[in-house]
């Protein structure tokens, strides 16, 4: 921008007054940014008085002192940070004598925990209808075409209360809940079988487990398909010969009175918040999916058909890599806008972050202060999402070029 | 013909042995979902709760005396967005046609008894239809549309506030806060955008920071921060609900109109501002008559979009305490009485919703297919 | 440039109403306004709730709201209603939107301590219940051991339950919190919720309008106690006192058997007490800055304290509500519903 001021004054000019002028121009440049990040200062400043003196005025007191207050609540499900004495925080379940502090840790451990299995699973689908819209077969492309329709066109708010009402709590009810190979589907939750650490101080158990660990960072990192390859088989491997040795263990639920007992639990809330998220975070995707598929020359499809390709084999070969390079960051956009919509929680009663929120508020009155912890939370989930977009979206650069 | 429909159905449902099986599983199931609904919605289904509490799905707890004052806001509307369409599609004979069913739907949701609303809803249509018609016939009136929007929404506002803003509710409100947010955020948005790729870096994060922070927090949370936070610096204007909430959704929604017009933006190539640079145009002047309508061109489609997505976060507002479409519905629920009737209700609630997005999604469609075509 | 120009005039304005506005009791600027900002829930039956078939608010608060407006106004229909969610009724009050909250709110310590609001009189005695399903053969709170109760968020039950559950050593008890009663009593049909826990008033209400009541148990236990009450903003003891005795009124007026039909036979009455109280020849309004009418005025409107009740909640009503051997009964009759005196 500022070449193309010199360049106006054109090669016409005298040097002596285009260097004049250019420090007119640099001054004037200058002076204006410095006015506007002062007003920008200024604003602020003058804002946070205006709040301050408004809080007083209606004697709403800003403290941040009730986080250290006993919480005196009880929170469904989730677990938070408790610091007992020992290095590391113990990570166990939320009871009503943690402190309000830990209490909103609980609300952003059930946000995370919603929002990175919806990730994964929404990309997933996502990528599936996406495809499925431009699938050979009448049935898949209908079903897909419908399926972004519906949830496209109508609130969030709705479909979650759809999936609660009128399917998560039509489950059978956990006495005569459906079994299937150790998984139990009941209104109370899904439960699943659990792999447990049963090695304690084995020296072999501790061997193995470390060598799975570095099998498993070769996969992910390895460069060559061949090591990764290995890495996988290594995987499958020691985790077989763990599960021989008795190093883990399955724990399987085992249903009681009236919820399961062991195992991996996920509550109703839990399943419907994901199930509505991520069906609706996986139309949006399927839409990018198929407008970039769409946007790539048809001479991709032709080459692939001429070179005997069939059509699997052209999707998954030739036009998804294409399309992964060009889509993360619309992605990334979503995932964003994903972990945002888990805060509809509250509707359902999932305690994420905006729900414990909401009952932290009642409790105490600090709604104000509140809200600003919220607000820094969802602000950093939403920068560490963009960050780790950012970097697999410059790693599969990296790798496309060196392909 | 059976031929043809046989050979249709062997390629598209029968071609390979996983399609024969896929089709054979999901077809069935797909009908057996679908019997279910309609046999549950013709039978076991008790519709009159529809009919009987439609004034505060409509227009909430806005008293039923004044409800002239909603008749009228209702007519602006329908003027204005059927403006707004003849601005793109060409109101045809076959156009007028289709309304008249939807006329007879709406008469017969109202109840038919009641003549007063049955007039009613036809002189919406035909508002609708004539705003239509002359955006499409004369050309100089879509020029006019956007300062025409501004004064329509003033004349609801002048109209629908002596009741108190405070009334304001159920679909009326839903649409109004969409209309609303829609328009306002447009130049706040573009302002942003532009201050994005300011000359002054000063300026320029400013813009960057608000949209990044506006697009990384839950519009349910900016709108309920904006609800407390304005009569807190503001203590002399009693600012209603309805507006706080309103103020809350442009913030947010600027952002987003901020990034897509940035995108559009974007896609201006950089010849055309060198050229008008060249010509001895100012910036001011270039951005304006030069870059701005391309972009504004380009992100037609997408815009239309945000409003869908508006529309579908304006249950958001339940937040503040205000009664829109959705909370009309739930309000109805939270009578004991009615309290077996949620999936009508719901049913109900979806189906509008999803006529309107559908209808939104489609405008959004044809007007890109329409500049698609333009532009090549 | 501009934009920010204009930002930093209006936050200039801002802070300049903020220096200057002045201090006046909430008493005045409801005179001065002509209207009375009242907020009220309108989703919970009797209390506050919207018939969906007249389009009018209804209940025991959005009478306590009408009798307010006749007070202090000397017009019923001068009353604004503004709904408020369990979330946002304290704010509400703080920041001015809304002169005076009637919304079932429990009267507790820490909500007159840290929250700047005072509460009125006490206007219905309610307890925290628990309802189940009659076909989960649950008779008594013990068989409930390690169920999952709901309740709404923002409640006092919230605490209530979680204190019960340790009282009782129960380990596995979960609390699930929706939003409002209706999701509330879904989950409970469903089965997802064990018990529902609320205030009984609401559970009896919900029960008894359901298509077969039979289908529910209102356990006997009583949790804990519910008292509500209105509230407005700290300090101001002006209006503050305008409504206490405003509300004291109509607990005198059935005391004292004075309702709206037999208001003009008592106007004329030449017990000087009634007089008094009525405001017929001077009274006690002029004290509290309301005309001497006060009460007179608020009777008219809505009818004493029996009357409120009886339309909003009664037996006859689809709360059925028995107020006999509650503490909502009138002193007279063994309840707590007691007024000052009036001399």
């Amino acid at each position: 921008m500022e070449m193309h001021q010199a360049n106006v004054a054109g090669p016409a000019a005298d040097d002596g007054l285009l260097i004049a002028r250019r420090r007119r121009n640099r001054i004037r440049y200058e002076a204006i940014q410095f006015s506007i990040i002062a007003a920008a200062i200024v604003l602020l400043i003058l804002f946070a008085i205006a709040v301050k003196e408004g809080l007083a005025r209606h004697g709403i007191r800003f403290s941040f002192s009730f986080l250290w207050e006993a919480a005196g609540f009880d929170i469904s499900e989730g677990k938070t940070f408790v610091f007992d004495g020992g290095f590391w925080p113990a990570f166990t379940e939320f009871t009503s004598d943690r402190l309000i502090l830990q209490a909103f840790i609980t609300g952003i451990v059930n946000t995370i925990k919603v929002a990175v299995l919806a990730i994964v699973l929404s990309t997933v689908l996502g990528v599936l209808l996406g495809v499925g819209r431009l699938s050979t077969n009448w049935v898949v492309r209908n079903l897909s075409f419908w399926c972004v329709e519906f949830v496209r066109n109508t609130p969030l708010l709705i479909q979650l209360v759809f999936w609660y009402f009128a399917v998560v709590l039509h489950f059978p009810p956990i006495a005569a809940a459906a079994k299937f190979y150790g998984v139990v589907i009941s209104q109370q939750g899904l439960y699943f079988p659990a792999v447990v650490w049963q090695g304690a101080g084995s020296p072999l158990a501790l061997a193995l487990v470390a060598a799975t660990l570095a099998a498993v960072l070769g996969l992910i990192f390895g460069k060559r398909g061949s090591i990764r390859w290995i890495c996988a088989g290594a995987v499958v491997l020691f985790v077989g010969v763990l599960f021989a040795t008795g190093g883990i263990a399955l724990d399987f639920p085992v249903a009681s009175k009236f919820r399961a007992r062991g195992g991996i639990g996920m509550s109703p809330e839990m399943a419907a918040l994901l199930l509505a998220v991520v069906v609706n975070t996986a139309s949006y995707i399927a839409e990018i999916v198929r407008g970039s598929i769409d946007a790539l020359p048809k001479g991709q499809w032709e080459a692939a058909a001429s070179l005997g390709l069939n059509r699997r084999d052209t999707v998954n070969e030739i036009i998804l890599p294409q399309v992964f390079r060009v889509v993360l960051p619309s992605f990334g956009n979503q995932y964003i806008s994903l972990t945002k919509n888990t805060a509809l929680g509250i509707a359902i009663g999932y305690p994420e972050l905006f729900n414990i929120y909401g009952t932290i508020a009642n409790q105490t009155g600090h709604s104000l202060e509140g809200i600003v912890i919220v607000m820094m939370s969802y602000l950093i989930l939403s920068w560490a999402i963009s960050a780790a977009v950012g970097w697999a979206d410059r790693r599969l650069a990296k790798r496309g070029a060196t392909r | 013909m059976i031929a043809r429909s046989l050979k249709w159905t062997r390629h598209n449902l029968f071609g390979k042995p996983f399609d024969v099986l896929l089709s054979l599983t999901v077809i069935p199931g797909v009908l057996w979902m679908v019997y279910q609904a309609v046999s549950w919605a013709l039978t076991a289904a008790r519709w009159d709760i529809i009919p009987q509490s439609l004034r505060v799905l409509m227009i909430g707890v806005f008293p039923a005396d004044q409800a002239w004052r909603a008749w009228i806001a209702i007519v602006i509307i329908a003027i204005l967005l059927g403006a707004a369409l003849g601005c793109v599609f060409a109101f045809k004979g076959r156009h007028a046609g289709a309304l008249v069913p939807v006329w007879a739907g709406c008469a017969a949701l109202a109840g038919i008894e009641n003549v007063t609303n049955v007039l009613l809803i036809a002189v919406t249509i035909a508002a609708f239809a004539g705003g239509w018609a002359v955006a499409s016939r004369f050309p100089p009136v879509r020029k006019a549309l956007v300062p025409a929007s501004f004064i329509g929404l003033i004349a609801i506002f002048a109209v629908m506030a002596p009741p108190g803003a405070g009334l304001w509710g159920g679909l009326l409100l839903s649409i109004l806060l969409t209309l609303v947010t829609a328009v306002l955020s447009l130049p706040i948005g573009i302002l942003l955008a532009f201050g994005r790729r300011s000359r002054f870096s000063g300026l320029r994060w400013i813009c960057t920071g608000y949209i990044e922070v506006m697009r990384s927090v839950p519009l349910i949370m900016v709108v309920y921060w904006i609800w407390i936070l304005i009569p807190v610096l503001t203590p002399q204007f009693n600012l209603a609900d309805v507006v706080r909430g309103m103020i809350g959704f442009t913030l947010f929604y600027s952002a987003y109109v901020a990034e897509y017009v940035r995108s559009g933006l974007q896609a201006v190539p950089r010849g055309q501002t060198e050229a008008a640079r060249s010509l001895g145009m100012s910036e001011f002047d270039i951005n304006r008559s030069i870059v701005l309508p391309q972009a504004i061109r380009v992100v037609v489609p997408p815009l239309v979009g945000n409003v869908l997505d508006i529309f579908n976060m304006a249950p958001l507002v339940f937040i503040i305490g205000l009664t829109d479409f959705l909370r009309a519905g739930q309000m109805i629920l939270a009578n004991p009485q009615f309290g077996d009737r949620t999936y009508e209700v719901y049913s109900f609630l979806f189906l509008t919703y999803f006529l309107v997005g559908s209808l939104i999604t489609f405008v959004a469609r044809k007007l890109e297919a329409h500049l698609a075509r333009g532009s090549r | 440039m501009k934009l920010i120009k204009l930002l930093t005039a209006g936050v200039f304005a801002g802070l300049a109403f903020t220096a200057g506005q002045a201090s006046a009791s909430v008493l005045d600027t409801v005179k001065q306004r002509g209207t009375l900002n009242c907020g009220t829930d309108n989703t919970a039956p009797g209390f506050g709730y919207l018939n969906t078939t007249t389009g009018q608010l209804e209940g025991l608060d959005v009478d306590f709201c009408k009798a307010v407006a006749a007070a202090v106004l000397g017009d019923a229909s001068k009353v604004k209603f503004v709904t408020v969610t369990d979330k946002s009724r304290f704010d509400a009050v703080l920041t001015n939107q809304v002169d005076v909250v009637f919304a079932h709110t429990t009267l507790m310590p820490a909500r007159e301590s840290s929250i700047a609001v005072d509460f009125l009189p006490i206007n219905f005695y309610d307890g925290t219940g628990i309802m189940v399903k009659t076909d989960s053969g649950v008779e008594t709170l013990d068989d409930l051991d390690g169920a999952t109760f709901c309740t709404t968020q923002g409640s006092m039950t919230e605490t209530v339950l979680t204190s019960t559950f340790k009282a009782r050593g129960w380990q596995d008890s979960k609390v699930l919190t929706y939003e409002n009663l209706e999701k509330l009593f879904a989950a409970l049909n469903s089965g997802r919720c064990n018990a529902m826990s609320t205030d009984k008033s609401a559970l009896a209400a919900w029960a008894g309008n359901s298509p077969s009541p039979s289908d529910y148990v209102i356990l006997p236990d009583t949790l804990d106690k519910s008292p509500f009450g209105g509230f407005v903003v700290a300090n101001d003891s002006k209006w503050r006192n305008a409504l206490r005795w405003t509300i004291y009124g109509l607990f005198q007026a059935e005391e004292s058997e004075i309702t709206q039909a037999n208001l003009d036979e008592h106007l004329t009455s030449e017990d000087p007490f009634v007089q008094r109280f009525l405001g017929v020849g001077g009274g006690h309004g002029k004290d509290f800055g309301l005309s001497d009418d006060f009460v007179a005025q608020a009777i008219k409107a809505v009818g004493n304290y029996g009357e409120i009740y009886a339309r909003n909640l009664g037996p006859d009503t689809r709360m059925y509500l028995e107020r006999k051997g509650t503490p909502n009964a009138l002193w007279t009759q063994g309840g707590a519903i007691y007024s000052p005196l009036w001399n």
